[in-house]
C-alpha cells in the first residue's frame, strides 16, 4: 500500500481552489504537475471530469479567506489600506505559499501568514508594517492551535508548583515557559501598533471580518496611519491564551528583565540560570529565588517540562 | 471476532434524525427532543455529528443526558490519512463517546480538512477511488475501531469531482471487506455519484454487498446550475430526490442487517419533515424491515 493518493487528493484541492491551476492542469498535466510524485495514470485520472465539476461551489475562496482573515486582521486591514480593498488578499489562494503548504500538508494560517510577511518585505503588499503584524499574528495563531495537556498538573496548579518550588534546594531542577504563553520578537513598535488597530477594528462593531469586509472599512484613520515601526529596536512579547473553553491571546510587552527571564526558560533551563539571569536584572541573589517563584505562581513558568515549543519569532517558526 | 459476530452485538436503533454543533438553534431548526415527543418512532436515536474542536452543543448534551440513543458521527477525520489520527484526537473522541454512549461510531469516508486538523476548513471531498486508497481508508477504520473500542462505519461522502478508477460501490466493497466491517450507505450521496459519473441510479449496487450495510442516510438534495453546470447540491432539504428514494429501496429489499436508517432534515422545520420520514418507515415496512421501521419485531 502506497500513500499516493494523498498526493493526488491535494492537487484536486488545489485544482478546487485556484481556477488558474485548474486550467494548467487541464491543459498541460505533466507541467503543471512538475515535482508532484505521481504516476501517467494518475495525471490522466485528475482531468477526466468535467472541469466545470471543480467551480460549483463559488465561495469556497471567500469562505476560506474569512477564516484567514479571522485570524490576521490587523495585517489584512493594512495591506487593504494599501491596496484599496482586502478582497486582493484572495490572490493568496493562487500563490505559491498556497499551493505548497496543500501539497506538503501544512497549515493554511501559517502559510497565509508568510505570504503577508513576505508581501510586505517584498513590496507587493506596499505597507512594510504588515511583515511584522504578520509575524504577531502569526504566533498569536499558533498559540491558539497549540494542544494543552489539562492532565499536565503543574500548568494546572501553579500553587502547587510555586509551593514545591519554595521547598526545592536543588537549583538543577528544570524549569519552563507555559504551554499556555509563547514569546515573539518583532520590531519595536509593532504590539502598539496592534492593539491599537485592534481597538479601531473592534469599535467598527463586534464582527470583525465583517468591520475588514465592509467597503468603507479600508481607509486608515489618519492617527494611525503615523504608527511607525523601528527594525533597530526590536521588542519582545509576551502572549498568553487565556483559559477556558475559547482561545483568547493577550499581548503585552514585558520589561526587559522579565522578557530575558522567560527567554532563558523557553527551551527550558535549569533554576540557577534563571536565579542569575535575575541577577543581571537588578535582583540581589536573595531577591532571585521570589521573583523565580512569582513567575511560576502567575502560571509563566513550569517545573515540570512542557511538550511544546514556546517561542515563535517569525510565522517560519510559527508552525504548531 | 468477525464483523458477523460483532454485528450481533450491535442494537437496531430503528429510524433517527441528525444533527451537528448550533444545527438546532438555526431558525425553524428541527428540534430532536419535540419531535420524538410527537412522533417517536421517527426520532428513536440521535446521529450527532461531532468535531472536536466545537464538541457537542446544549441539544446533543440534553439528549445524551436524557439517555436517548446515539451513534457519533464525526465529522473531522480523514480515515485514508495516518497521520491524522494524533493522541489527542483520539483522546477527544474517545471523552465525547463517553458522554453520548453511541452505539458506532460512523461518518463521511473522505477529505475533511486539509493538512492538518484545523478549524473552519469543513471541506469534505470524496476519497480517490482506487485500491491504494481503499486500502488507506480500511487500515485508518481498523485503528480508529481498536483505538476507541467502538465499531466504525465508513459513509460514502458527497461530491461533484469524482477521481479514480473505481466505480464508488466497489470502492466500498473493498474497504468494508479489507476492515472487515459494515457501511453507512448515504442514498442521496451515491445518487449525487451516479449522476455525475453518467451512471443510472442503481448502477453497481447489484455487486455490492449490501449486507454489510448497516445504516442508511436519506435526504433531499436541490439541483442547480453553474457555467451551464448541472449539479445536485447536498443541502439536507425536505425535497428528497427521485434516484434517492429508488437507491433507497433497492438497497432497503437487500440490507439484511440494516439497523438503523437517518432522514438527513435538521434545518427543517418538524412539520415539514414527517411525510419524508413517513416514506421512509413504508419503505421500510415494505422490506420486511419493521423493527427499523419501528412498526414491529421484523424478521
Amino acid at each position: 500500500m502506497t500513500l499516493a493518493h494523498l498526493a493526488l487528493q491535494r492537487v484536486v484541492v488545489r485544482m478546487l481552489y485556484d481556477a488558474a491551476f485548474r486550467q494548467a492542469v487541464y491543459e498541460a498535466p505533466y507541467a503543471a504537475l512538475a515535482g508532484v510524485d505521481l504516476t501517467p495514470e494518475e495525471r490522466a485520472a485528475v482531468v477526466r471530469p468535467d472541469p466545470r465539476a471543480f467551480a460549483t461551489d463559488p465561495y469556497r475562496r471567500p469562505r476560506a479567506l474569512r477564516s484567514l482573515l479571522e485570524e490576521y486582521p490587523v495585517s489584512a486591514w493594512l495591506a487593504a489600506t494599501a491596496t484599496g480593498d482586502v478582497r486582493t488578499l484572495d490572490a493568496f489562494f493562487s500563490s505559491a505559499f498556497f499551493h505548497d503548504c496543500i501539497q506538503q500538508r501544512g497549515s493554511l494560517a501559517h502559510a497565509f501568514g508568510i505570504y503577508l510577511e513576505r508581501g510586505a518585505r517584498s513590496g507587493e503588499i506596499q505597507d512594510p508594517r504588515v511583515s511584522w503584524t504578520a509575524v504577531l499574528e502569526g504566533a498569536i495563531a499558533a498559540l491558539r492551535r497549540r494542544r494543552l495537556n489539562p492532565r499536565r498538573q503543574l500548568d494546572a496548579t501553579p500553587l502547587d508548583a510555586a509551593a514545591r518550588l519554595s521547598d526545592t534546594v536543588d537549583t538543577s531542577a528544570k524549569i519552563e515557559l507555559s504551554a499556555r504563553h509563547a514569546l515573539v520578537t518583532v520590531a519595536g513598535g509593532t504590539a502598539h501598533l496592534f492593539q491599537q488597530a485592534r481597538l479601531h477594528l473592534a469599535n467598527r462593531g463586534r464582527d470583525i471580518v465583517q468591520a475588514l469586509l465592509a467597503t468603507d472599512a479600508a481607509p486608515a484613520p489618519a492617527g494611525l496611519a503615523h504608527f511607525r515601526i523601528d527594525e533597530t529596536e526590536p521588542e519582545t512579547l509576551l502572549l498568553e491564551r487565556l483559559p477556558g473553553t475559547g482561545s483568547e491571546v493577550t499581548v503585552e510587552a514585558p520589561n526587559p528583565g522579565l522578557a530575558a527571564l522567560l527567554a532563558l526558560a523557553v527551551a527550558g533551563t535549569s533554576l540557577q540560570a534563571l536565579y542569575d539571569e535575575a541577577t543581571k536584572h537588578d535582583a540581589t541573589p536573595e531577591e532571585a529565588p521570589d521573583i523565580v517563584a512569582d513567575l511560576v505562581l502567575d502560571g509563566l513558568l513550569v517545573l515540570s517540562p512542557p511538550e511544546d515549543v514556546s517561542s515563535v519569532d517569525s510565522p517560519s517558526a510559527a508552525e504548531d | 471476532m468477525s464483523f458477523r459476530e460483532r454485528l450481533q452485538r450491535l442494537p437496531v436503533l430503528g429510524i433517527g434524525v441528525s444533527t451537528e454543533y448550533g444545527a438546532g438553534d438555526a431558525p425553524h431548526a428541527l428540534d430532536p427532543l419535540a419531535l420524538r415527543a410527537t412522533h417517536p418512532r421517527f426520532a428513536a436515536f440521535l446521529e450527532i455529528g461531532i468535531e472536536t474542536e466545537k464538541g457537542l452543543d446544549a441539544h446533543a448534551r440534553v439528549w445524551a443526558a436524557d439517555g436517548g440513543p446515539t451513534t457519533y458521527h464525526f465529522l473531522d477525520v480523514n480515515l485514508d490519512d495516518p497521520e491524522d489520527f494524533d493522541p489527542d484526537w483520539l483522546n477527544d473522541v474517545r471523552d465525547y463517546a463517553a458522554v453520548i454512549r453511541p452505539a458506532w461510531l460512523c461518518g463521511d469516508a473522505g477529505l475533511w480538512h486539509f493538512g492538518k486538523r484545523e478549524r473552519g476548513h469543513m471541506l469534505l471531498l470524496p476519497p480517490v477511488l482506487n485500491d491504494d486508497a481503499a486500502t488507506a481508508m480500511a487500515d485508518g477504520i481498523r485503528a480508529l475501531r481498536d483505538a476507541t473500542g467502538f465499531e466504525v462505519f465508513p459513509e460514502n461522502p458527497p461530491g461533484q469531482v469524482f477521481i479514480g478508477d473505481l466505480h464508488l460501490l466497489e470502492f466500498f466493497a473493498r474497504v468494508c471487506d479489507r476492515a472487515d466491517t459494515g457501511m453507512l450507505l448515504d442514498c442521496a450521496h451515491l445518487g449525487i455519484y451516479q449522476r455525475m459519473t453518467g451512471h443510472t441510479p442503481l448502477d453497481g449496487l447489484a455487486d455490492f454487498p449490501c449486507e454489510r450495510i448497516v445504516e442508511m442516510h436519506v435526504a433531499g438534495g436541490t439541483v442547480r446550475q453553474h457555467d451551464e453546470f448541472e449539479f445536485v447540491e447536498d443541502d439536507h432539504h425536505t425535497r428528497v430526490l427521485p434516484p434517492t428514494w429508488e437507491i433507497f429501496e433497492a438497497a432497503a429489499a437487500r440490507a439484511t442487517h440494516l439497523k438503523a436508517v437517518v432522514f438527513e432534515c435538521e434545518r427543517n422545520a418538524s412539520e415539514r419533515v414527517v411525510p419524508g420520514f413517513e416514506r421512509i418507515a413504508a419503505v421500510l415496512d415494505g422490506a420486511g424491515r419493521t423493527d427499523v421501521a419501528g412498526t414491529g419485531v421484523g424478521r
